[in-house]
């Protein structure tokens, strides 16, 4: 991405979110696919389709969020079903999948993922058009529209789905 | 070797850095905790001999920015290493923690690969 001062584009966050996605999923979480997205962001559940073709929906029971605020100012919002976010809590803790984790330890994990996330996101998207700070991470179990819609991406893991989201203000 | 202070709001993160210093076979004796800053202080005030001080920036009630000022107040980059572990790792953030008193930084996600680079001047 090149070193100027105008806004980026929401396809352009959208793409960065993938590579930032990308970066901190190959350190940590050892399977994951990025799924063709059916559903809608803001819905509680996301549907994806597996490999062979086949719709399959997960609930959203957990999600973590990080905003980020300068010329332009939105959230990354890592949402997920419950076995998503064992499978990012396992992945980043290195635990194989018979270890099972306590709720406060998965939504610190969940929590630091998104902060990882938006991080690289900052760092290769934001960064280099001015100043902008992030705030520290929500954990919601109910999850929340957060702004307007700027894209999703729905990841199959071991065993569980996530939804990885750009929601921007309203009013930058 | 040396005792460490690692200093961040995540028990996920400062667990991973624990695992990661051991598995880059650093020369590591002890590892003390904080979730920010002000904990950070409060665990360098108890253990003196603290020899190296990894630290989170983005944390509450005092960020990491603030906490590396804080610690050279009392204690010469020279005698005590301090090296920032944090996802921002923009040109204006760095710059910002070298000018207060960091010694190095390393920005996450990282490997054991980045960690052993990042700290072999200061622990062998």
């Amino acid at each position: 991405m090149s070193n100027s001062t105008h806004l980026p584009s929401r396809e352009e966050l959208l793409d960065v979110l993938r590579a930032s996605v990308h970066e901190v999923f190959s350190s940590t979480v050892t399977t994951f696919k990025q799924a063709a997205q059916v559903s809608q962001q803001g819905e509680i559940a996301v549907a994806l389709e597996d490999e062979n073709g086949v719709r399959v929906t997960a609930s959203i029971d957990l999600e973590a969020s990080v905003s980020f605020k300068g010329s332009l100012a939105g959230s990354v919002v890592v949402r997920c079903s419950a076995q998503g976010a064992m499978d990012i809590a396992r992945g980043l803790l290195m635990l194989d999948a018979t270890t099972s984790l306590a709720v406060p330890e998965i939504e610190d994990a969940l929590g630091e993922c998104a902060n990882m996330v938006s991080g690289v996101l900052k760092r290769r998207a934001l960064d280099p058009r001015g100043t902008f700070e992030l705030g520290l991470p929500e954990i919601r179990r109910v999850p929340k529209a957060i702004g307007k819609p700027g894209g999703m991406l729905v990841y199959q893991l071991s065993e569980g789905v996530v939804s990885m989201e750009l929601w921007l203000d309203e009013s930058p | 070797m040396a005792k460490v202070l690692i200093v961040d709001d995540s028990a996920t993160m400062r667990k991973i850095i624990m695992r990661v210093l051991r598995q880059a076979e650093l020369k590591v004796e002890d590892v003390l905790e904080a979730g920010n800053g002000i904990e950070g202080l409060a665990a360098l005030g108890k253990a003196p001999d603290i020899g190296l001080i990894l630290s989170d920036v983005n944390m509450p009630q005092m960020n990491g920015l603030e906490f590396v000022k804080k610690v050279r107040e009392a204690h010469p980059k020279e005698k005590l290493p301090m090296v920032m572990i944090t996802t921002e790792g923009g040109e204006a953030m760095v710059q910002q923690a070298m000018s207060n008193g960091a010694n190095g930084y390393v920005t996450k996600p990282f490997t054991p690969e980045s960690i052993r680079t990042a700290l072999a001047g200061f622990i062998g």
